[in-house]
């Protein structure tokens, strides 16, 4: 009963923020592509060769993440062999993703940055050695810089954890994901990895997640989406700790976990 | 053969090393920053007085702004003065010989630690390229340049952990060690953390060696002469200038400021829970403790603080980011690593702490000594990349080799170029204001003016009086015979401070505008506090305008005009007739 307590506030916490924090139609927007993820998950489990086929409707629900069943599907590619489903099932998210095209291409890093490219100017005219200069400042680096900038605020744990504290990013919401104290289940479940039994899905869809937000000018909430693959990895963690030879630290965790996660609650439901 | 290639691979590291912190040391940053020229000017004062500025004997602690800064960095650069005068260079050559003396023990450290079968791959092995990339890693460099503490902390850290494996073997080395480490406590603030807690944890572990027979005896000398050095540190160390760092700046001392996530105006019930300051203080330190793990702060965003870090250069090249993932995993996997496993876990959790109990986010300088340990892992991630590469290809070794090879060569070469670009570069045009540019130039132009009249130098956004008296090597005596802040037995205790210096006919205050106008004088200040309407207002004679390398004006030296001023203002002044 204790570990199902646990489980169900570390995984309702990032949902109920958003939904707290967003109106109900933005709501939707950002956990629609949940539930088409979830729906493929099942499938997966299942053993049914179509579980690529729900990922194909995240476009359409939320343009921004148009990229993801195309980049899922590739990486799905590199350890199974090519059939004529997945064929298709590219095909079809390439025609997502140009359907999509118009509302996509606005809300990328690929977008015109007027302001970084007169910072590249201004810093090529530093340097005696125009070779040097352009090595270092040169436009296809703004691509490049933003899209490090984002990959790597979506693999800092302080972001879910504790809301990129200290050091939190303008245009983002700063929102605590997950209560701090499950960052041990978190990193305990990665520890275990081995273990899960649906970790190549679990790894897809994370790293599928990371890149095609990565390309987005502002991603958050859209990383709502990455709340799937990372619970399944939390919950690991606490199935993992909370076996039965390891009784002493699962009522050290316990504790901690509850006198550190009762005044997170409260603050999220007074604010 | 291996031999050879081996040392032809260490002096290019150490070539590498010194290239990186010798070339053009003293010179970039131009500017001085206070706390340097303080540090200096105190090392000064030593050498011709036995005194630091406020005219104490050999201080323990020195007393400087208040922030009483450790003194092992400050003693080092007494001797240095007679050799090679008051000057930028001298003042961060201690950083530089030390930044350097620190690979070597890293290197042997790494080597005697490694399990003798595991982490090598012919040449390739983890103690040359650790020590490579601490040659070449930014973070060393920046404080390798500058005048701080911290990386001549660092060598005696490793120096003592160095000696206390060798003196496992050969227990006589265990007073070496004793002697590194006692003199690593003082050296830098966060060090009074970091050696202790390594220190304990590595007695726990050994207690059945250090308590043998063989080694009962050195551990007891040892210890004795490491409380011997630290003995002046031990007389002071409960006095309020000894603990101002740490009361200061910690994120427990709910006195000065409340915990991140402190609910204002809440008064109802729940609020005892959620701003219980046991919880949020908790909470905070995680915080900050996890951030230095990030690989965000670590890669991309680097130290906030503009003379913390380079611009456009994280603590570490982008290109490492993968192997850190990589070599972070085998360490926690793989089971054969043996003591080195053990001592990079033992820094990677201790190094952090000092730093997590302030409140400045990912505060490079305090956890400095976090370098080291990440270092070996992303050290571990490439050997193990290599491992696997030519184990998924093993028809091609040779190419595998050779593309590796090339692929290393062009990653150093970027690097370097990286570095001459972010330091010597970027570092000089955007944050000359931070490094206190320009007080060379107006120590200069001080001496060519007429030096009977007095000298007003504004000081409310800055303490320049520590700069004037580098630049001027002003006669410590008279400095320490003209100003006073606190008696000398108070020295450790009172925390008053007094901003008004006299400096011969230099005096460092607030400007008054209602009367400095009305006699002869020069006032210096920046462009705030002289500014282009003020000059005309008071018809103020520019002497000379000290600009940045961006061309914006850092200070203005301006002479006043009574007459003048008098003259031009209808209803007149007492002070004009």
């Amino acid at each position: 009963m204790n570990k199902k307590l646990i489980l169900l506030t570390s995984l309702l916490f990032w949902p109920y923020q958003i939904f707290a924090f967003n109106n109900f139609h933005n709501f939707s927007i950002y956990s629609l592509p949940i539930v088409f993820l979830f729906l493929s998950y099942y499938l997966h489990r299942k053993g049914s060769h179509f579980f690529l086929l729900p990922t194909l409707l995240i476009p359409f629900v939320e343009p921004k993440l148009a990229t993801f069943p195309l980049l899922f599907m590739l990486f799905y590619l590199i350890k199974h062999k090519i059939n004529r489903c997945i064929v298709l099932c590219i095909f079809t998210a390439v025609i997502a993703l140009f359907f999509n095209w118009p509302s996509f291409t606005g809300q990328t890093i690929f977008h015109l940055d007027y302001e970084r490219k007169q910072e590249i100017i201004r810093n090529t005219k530093l340097y005696n050695n125009i070779f040097l200069a352009r090595t270092f400042h040169n436009k296809p680096r703004i691509v490049i810089d933003k899209f490090n900038d984002r990959f790597t605020a979506l693999i800092d744990p302080n972001n879910y954890f504790f809301g990129f504290a200290p050091r939190q990013i303008s245009e983002n919401q700063n929102i605590v994901k997950y209560p701090f104290v499950a960052l041990l289940f978190f990193f305990y479940g990665i520890y275990r990895i081995q273990n899960l039994k649906q970790k190549d899905i679990v790894i897809l869809s994370l790293i599928s997640g990371l890149i095609s937000l990565s390309i987005l000018t502002v991603f958050d909430k859209n990383d709502l989406i990455l709340w799937l693959p990372i619970s399944i990895i939390i919950i690991h963690g606490i199935n993992e700790l909370f076996a039965k030879h390891h009784k002493k630290e699962r009522n050290i965790f316990s504790l901690l976990f509850w006198a550190f996660s009762i005044p997170e609650i409260i603050t999220i439901l007074v604010k | 053969m291996k031999n050879t290639i081996t040392l032809i691979l260490l002096l290019a590291i150490l070539f590498f090393a010194i290239i990186t912190r010798f070339y053009k040391l003293g010179l970039a940053p131009a500017g001085l920053y206070l706390d340097e020229a303080a540090q200096g000017y105190n090392a000064y004062s030593i050498l011709l007085t036995g005194r630091d500025e406020f005219g104490k004997s050999f201080p323990v602690v020195f007393r400087s702004f208040t922030d009483f800064k450790t003194p092992v960095y400050i003693y080092l650069v007494v001797p240095l003065i007679s050799i090679f005068d008051l000057t930028k260079f001298t003042v961060r050559l201690p950083s530089a010989i030390f930044s350097i003396l620190t690979l070597p023990f890293f290197f042997l450290l790494v080597k005697n630690l490694r399990p003798k079968k595991e982490l090598r791959y012919g040449i390739l092995n983890l103690e040359t390229i650790s020590a490579l990339l601490l040659a070449i890693s930014p973070w060393h460099i920046l404080f390798g340049r500058t005048n701080f503490e911290t990386n001549v902390a660092i060598f005696f850290f490793i120096a003592g952990l160095y000696f206390f494996y060798k003196g496992l073997r050969k227990p006589w080395i265990l007073i070496l060690s004793a002697v590194f480490f006692a003199i690593a406590i003082p050296s830098y603030h966060s060090q009074r953390i970091i050696t202790p807690l390594t220190i304990l944890v590595l007695f726990i572990k050994y207690r059945k060696i250090l308590f043998s027979e063989k080694h009962r005896k050195f551990l007891y000398i040892g210890l004795l002469v490491g409380f011997i050095i630290l003995l002046p540190t031990l007389s002071v160390m409960t006095t309020p200038g000894f603990l101002r760092r740490a009361s200061g700046l910690n994120i427990f001392n709910q006195k000065t400021q409340h915990s991140a996530g402190f609910v204002e105006n809440c008064n109802n019930t729940y609020c005892l829970i959620i701003n219980n300051p046991f919880y949020l203080s908790i909470k905070e330190f995680t915080a900050l403790y996890t951030s230095y793990f990030s690989p965000r702060n670590m890669f991309i965003l680097g130290d906030s603080g503009p003379r913390s870090s380079f611009p456009e250069l994280s603590t570490y090249f982008l290109w490492q980011l993968p192997f850190y993932i990589y070599g972070l995993w085998i360490l926690l996997k793989n089971k054969k690593l043996g003591e080195i496993k053990f001592l990079t876990i033992t820094l990677l959790l201790i190094t952090p702490i000092p730093a997590s109990v302030t409140r400045d986010p990912y505060s490079t300088i305090r956890s400095q000594p976090l370098v080291i340990p990440q270092i070996i892992i992303i050290s571990i991630g490439i050997i193990f990349f290599y491992a696997k590469l030519k184990k998924l290809f093993p028809r091609y070794k040779l190419l595998i080799y050779l593309l590796v090879s090339s692929a290393s060569l062009g990653l150093i070469i970027y690097s370097l170029f990286k570095l001459y670009s972010s330091v010597l570069i970027l570092n000089e045009y955007y944050r000359a204001e931070y490094w206190n540019y320009g007080w060379e130039e107006v120590a200069k132009s001080i001496e060519t003016i007429d030096q009977k009249m007095p000298i007003v130098v504004d000081n409310s956004r800055s303490e320049p009086y520590s700069q004037l008296l580098f630049f001027l090597k002003f006669d410590p005596g008279k400095y320490q015979q003209n100003n006073f802040e606190v008696p000398i037995n108070e020295y450790y205790f009172n925390l008053n401070r007094n901003k008004t210096k006299t400096i011969g006919n230099i005096i460092t205050r607030l400007i008054i505008w209602g009367e400095d106008i009305y006699k002869d004088q020069y006032l210096i200040g920046d462009n705030l506090s002289i500014s282009a309407s003020q000059i005309e207002e008071h018809k103020l004679e520019i002497i000379k305008e000290v600009t940045y390398p961006d061309g914006s004006i850092a200070f203005i030296i301006v002479k006043t005009n009574p007459k003048e001023k008098c003259a031009s203002l209808s209803v007149k002044p007492p002070v004009c007739k």
